[in-house]
C-alpha cells in the first residue's frame, strides 16, 4: 500500500463527532460572517451604489434637459421684461418730445406772432410776450420760449424761473444765436415742420448753466402769408422731468434705465460725473462706449430698432429712438424703422443679477433635483438594504440548508448507532433474562418439594418480571425494528390479512368467542410486513381490551372517503377515557393496569411508527366501557 | 452410539444447563455432546484439532446457537452446508429474539429448523417431527407416548 492511500482512509476514518464538531464550527463561522455590521454595511452600499448609479445617470440627464429649457425660458422671460421695461421707457420719453413737437408748431402757426409777422414785425412785442408768458405759466416744463429773426438775433425771450414765474427777458439780455446749431437747422424747415435738438445742458453765455439744465430744443419757422420764412420760434424743454421719468421707470423695475447718445455718450447713466461726456471737454473719454464697447458696438450696428445684448459686463434690452419716431408719435402715425438714431434708451441688467435671474430656473431645478436625489438616494439604499438581506438570507438559507445536511447525516449514523445499540443491548439483555427465568422454573420443578409455598410464591414472582421483561424487550425491538427495516410499497389486501390476524389470534386464546366482522375487499397500498404488524397490534388490542365481555365484537372496515383510503378497527370493548386519547401513541403510556390488561405500552407507539413511515395519520375515539375505534390512512403509498 | 449423539453448540454456560435440564428431564437419553464455539464445533465434527484422537462424529442433530465465539454459527452452518456427506444433517438453529427467527427463516441458510431459547420440550417435539427424527422422541417416551405410537 502505497502512502497516498492511507491518507484518504485516515479522511474517512475520522469520528463522526469531529465531523459534525467540524461542521458545526464551519456553520457558525458563515453565521458569524454574515452577521459582522461592517461586513454588511459594504454589501449593503455596494448594492446601493449598484441600484444608485442608473437611477441618477437617469434622473440626472432628466434634470438637465429640463435645467436646459428652464434656463432658456428665464433667458426669454428676462430680454421681453427688459425690453418691455425699456419700451416703456422710451414712449415716455418720445411722448414728452412729441408734446414738444407739436407745442412748437402750434407756436409758429399761432395767430399772434403770425399777425406780428404780418405787421412787419414791430419793435412792440408785448403781445407775444405775454402770450408766451401765459403759455410757460400753463406749461412748465418748458423754461423758455424765444423768437429770433433770420439772422440769428433774439427779438422776444420768455424764460421760465426756478419759481415757475415766467420772465420776459429785456432787449438787453437778447443775445445773437446765428451760430448755433438748431437755428441753423431750423433755417432749413419747411412750413408746419419742428426740428428738434439734441439733448444737452442749457448754456447761457458760452458756459454751461449751473446747476445743469438739461436741455432739448425745438425750433419751427414763421412764414409770412407769402410763404417767406421771417422768423424762428425756439421752444426750450426742461427735460429733466423727461430724464427723471426714465429713471423712474428704471427704479420701479430694480433695474437701470439709460439714456445714451447717438454717439455712445451717456446723457443719464449709472454715474452723474460721467453723463454729457460730449459738453465736458474732460468727461470726453467716459461713455457708454467706454464703459461696455461689446454692447455699444451690437447696439449701434445692429439692424433692428431693438434688441438684446448678452455681454460678460451685463445683459442690455436697448431701443432706438429719434425726433421721427417722437413725430409719428404726435402725428399719430406708425412708428417708421429709424434710419439715423438719435437715442438709445437701455435696460440694464448687472452680470451678477442676469445670472441671478437666469439661474434661478436652474437653482430651482437643483433644489427639485436635490430633493428627488434623496429620495432616490433614500429609495435605492432601502432596495440595496432589502437586496443585501435577501442575498444573506439566501446564503443563510443555503448555509443552514448545508448544515441541516450534515446534521441529518450525523443524526442518520446516531440512529443506526443507536439501533445497532438498542438491538445489542436488547438482544444481550435476553441473556440472563433467560438464566433467570429458566433457572426459577428449575428450581420449582426439581426442588418445590424442599421450597415451601412463600418461597415457591416467590419464585413464580421472579418467574413472571422476567418474562414481563421479556416481553418488554421483545417489543422494544418490534418497535426498533420497524423505523430500521427497510419499507417496500406494494398493493394489500387488507381484508385477508386482517383474516390471518384474526385467526391467529383465535388460536393463540381458543376458549374465546368473539364475533368477527371484517369487510371484504378492502385494498390498500403499504408495506406488507409492516402493515400486518400494523394489525396485528391493533386487532390484539381490540381483542385484548375486549376480553372481559361476554359478547364481543370486533369489525375491520373502510370509510368511504373523497382523499386517501381510510380504514378503522372497531371494538365493544373497555374503551378508554377521551382525555388521555393524545398519550395513547407513545411508547410505555398505558391507559389500564396490567393485572387488568397486561402489556408492554409500546404496541401503539409502534402502530404509531409504522403510520408514520407510510406518511399516514391514526386517531382514535373511544368511550369507557363502550368500546374504542381506531382510524387510520396509510398515506398516499407512493414511498 | 455414535449416530445417537446430540451436538449442542452453546457458548452460554447457562443455557447449555438449561438445555440439556429441559432434555432429561423430558428423558431423552441421548449422549449431549457441548462445543463452546464455532471452531470447536468443526473441530467436534471433524475430529480435527484437539479431537483429533476422537475422530469425526455424525450426531443426529445439531442445536446450533448463532452468537458464537470465534466463528459464528452462520459460518458453522455454510461450512456443514457446503460438505456433501454432511449435506442432509439436521440442524436446528436456536434463536435468542424474534430478530434473529425472522432471519432464520427470511435467508436461505440450510438450517433444518429453528427453536427458540430456552429450548423448551414442546418446541423441541416439534422441530423433531419436522425432521422426521422419530427415534429421538421414541427413546425419551420408553413406556410408548400416545402420539408417538400412532405415529
Amino acid at each position: 500500500m502505497t502512502s497516498t492511500d492511507i491518507l484518504p482512509r485516515t479522511a474517512q476514518s475520522e469520528p463522526a463527532s469531529t465531523r459534525s464538531r467540524r461542521g458545526r464550527i464551519a456553520a457558525v463561522g458563515s453565521y458569524l460572517a454574515a452577521a459582522i455590521p461592517q461586513e454588511g454595511l459594504r454589501s449593503i452600499f455596494a448594492r446601493t451604489l449598484i441600484i444608485l448609479l442608473p437611477a441618477f445617470a437617469v434622473a440626472a440627464a432628466i434634470f438637465l434637459l429640463f435645467a436646459r429649457t428652464e434656463s432658456d425660458k428665464q433667458l426669454k422671460l428676462l430680454e421681453r421684461q427688459q425690453l418691455q421695461s425699456a419700451e416703456v421707457a422710451t414712449l415716455n420719453f418720445e411722448m414728452g418730445i412729441a408734446a414738444g413737437i407739436s407745442d412748437a408748431r402750434f407756436l409758429a402757426l399761432e395767430q399772434s406772432v403770425s399777425a406780428w409777422v404780418e405787421g412787419g414785425m414791430s419793435a412792440d412785442t408785448s403781445s407775444i410776450q405775454d402770450q408766451y408768458s401765459a403759455f410757460l405759466q400753463e406749461k412748465p416744463d418748458y423754461d423758455s420760449i424765444r423768437v429770433i429773426d433770420t439772422d440769428g438775433m433774439e427779438l422776444v425771450r420768455v424764460d421760465l424761473d426756478t419759481e415757475g414765474r415766467s420772465r420776459i427777458v429785456p432787449r438787453t439780455e437778447l443775445q445773437n444765436k446765428e451760430r448755433r446749431y438748431y437755428f441753423q437747422q431750423a433755417l432749413k424747415l419747411d412750413r408746419g415742420d419742428v426740428f428738434v435738438s439734441r439733448l444737452d445742458l442749457n448754456v447761457e453765455h458760452g458756459v454751461i448753466e449751473e446747476p445743469i439744465r438739461p436741455t432739448l430744443r425745438f425750433a419751427a419757422s414763421v412764414f409770412d402769408s407769402a410763404g417767406a420764412r421771417r422768423a424762428i420760434i425756439v421752444l426750450n424743454l426742461h427735460a429733466q422731468d423727461l430724464l427723471w421719468n426714465l429713471r423712474r421707470e428704471g427704479a420701479i423695475r430694480d433695474n437701470r434705465i439709460w439714456l445714451v447718445d447717438r454717439l455712445g455718450f451717456w446723457l443719464m447713466g449709472p454715474d452723474p460725473a460721467e453723463d454729457w461726456g460730449f459738453m465736458y471737454p474732460d468727461r470726453a473719454a467716459s461713455g457708454f462706449s467706454v464703459s461696455y464697447p461689446e454692447a455699444w458696438s451690437a447696439m449701434s450696428e445692429s439692424e433692428a430698432d431693438r434688441g438684446t445684448v448678452e455681454t460678460p459686463k451685463g445683459f442690455f434690452a436697448f431701443l432706438r429712438a429719434n425726433d421721427e419716431t417722437a413725430k409719428s408719435l404726435a402725428n399719430r402715425s406708425s412708428r417708421g424703422t429709424i434710419v439715423r438714431p438719435k437715442w438709445y434708451i437701455v435696460s440694464y441688467v448687472s452680470p451678477e443679477d442676469f445670472t441671478d435671474i437666469t439661474e434661478e430656473g436652474e437653482r430651482r431645478m437643483l433644489r427639485i433635483w436635490l430633493a428627488v436625489a434623496l429620495l432616490i438616494l433614500a429609495a435605492g439604499f432601502a432596495g440595496g438594504y432589502h437586496w443585501h438581506h435577501r442575498a444573506k438570507n439566501k446564503r443563510r438559507v443555503a448555509a443552514l440548508s448545508a448544515k441541516l445536511a450534515r446534521d441529518n447525516r450525523t443524526l442518520a449514523a446516531v440512529n443506526q448507532e443507536l439501533e445497532a445499540f438498542s438491538y445489542s443491548v436488547s438482544h444481550d439483555l435476553r441473556t440472563p433474562l433467560r438464566s433467570i427465568d429458566g433457572f426459577s422454573q428449575a428450581l420449582l420443578e426439581d426442588y418445590g418439594d424442599v421450597i415451601d409455598d412463600v418461597g415457591q410464591n416467590y419464585l413464580f414472582r421472579v418467574r413472571r418480571a422476567a418474562q414481563r421483561m421479556g416481553h418488554l424487550i421483545d417489543d422494544l425491538l418490534a418497535l426498533s425494528r420497524v423505523s430500521r427495516v427497510e419499507i417496500s410499497i406494494g398493493d394489500l389486501e387488507l381484508d385477508k390479512m386482517a383474516e390471518q390476524v384474526a385467526r391467529g389470534l383465535e388460536e393463540a386464546d381458543s376458549g374465546r368467542t368473539v364475533t368477527w366482522s371484517i369487510e371484504p375487499d378492502i385494498h390498500g397500498r403499504g408495506d406488507p410486513r409492516l402493515v400486518r404488524v400494523l394489525l396485528e397490534n391493533l386487532l390484539g388490542n381490540a381483542w385484548k381490551f375486549t376480553s372481559k365481555r361476554e359478547a364481543a365484537r370486533i369489525s375491520f372496515t373502510q370509510v368511504p372517503t373523497e382523499g386517501e383510503p381510510l380504514y378503522c378497527v372497531s371494538d365493544n370493548g373497555a374503551g378508554f377515557e377521551m382525555e388521555f386519547a393524545d398519550k395513547l401513541f407513545s411508547a410505555f403510556q398505558r391507559l389500564h393496569g396490567n393485572d387488568e390488561f397486561p402489556g408492554t405500552g409500546i404496541g401503539l407507539a409502534t402502530v404509531q411508527r409504522i403510520i408514520n413511515r407510510h406518511g399516514g395519520r391514526i386517531w382514535a375515539e373511544a368511550e369507557p366501557d363502550k368500546g374504542a375505534t381506531f382510524y387510520f390512512t396509510l398515506g398516499k403509498g407512493d414511498k | 452410539m455414535n449416530a445417537n449423539k446430540i451436538l449442542l453448540v452453546e457458548d452460554n454456560p447457562d443455557d447449555e444447563a438449561l438445555t440439556i435440564r429441559a432434555f432429561r428431564k423430558s428423558n431423552i437419553s441421548n449422549e449431549i455432546v457441548v462445543a463452546r464455539d464455532g471452531v470447536e464445533a468443526l473441530d467436534m465434527l471433524y475430529g480435527t484439532g484437539p479431537y483429533a484422537e476422537a475422530g469425526p462424529i455424525w450426531p443426529q442433530v445439531v442445536l446450533l446457537d448463532l452468537n458464537l465465539p470465534k466463528l459464528d454459527g452462520l459460518e458453522v452452518l455454510r461450512r456443514i452446508r457446503e460438505d456433501e456427506r454432511r449435506k442432509s444433517m439436521a440442524v436446528v438453529v436456536l434463536t435468542s429474539s424474534k430478530e434473529e427467527q425472522d432471519m432464520v427463516t427470511g435467508y436461505e441458510l440450510g438450517a433444518n429448523s429453528y427453536i427458540r431459547k430456552p429450548v423448551d420440550f414442546e418446541q423441541f417435539v416439534d422441530a423433531a417431527r419436522q425432521l422426521g427424527l422419530y427415534w429421538l422422541v421414541l427413546n425419551q417416551y420408553p413406556d410408548g407416548h400416545p402420539s408417538i405410537s400412532s405415529g
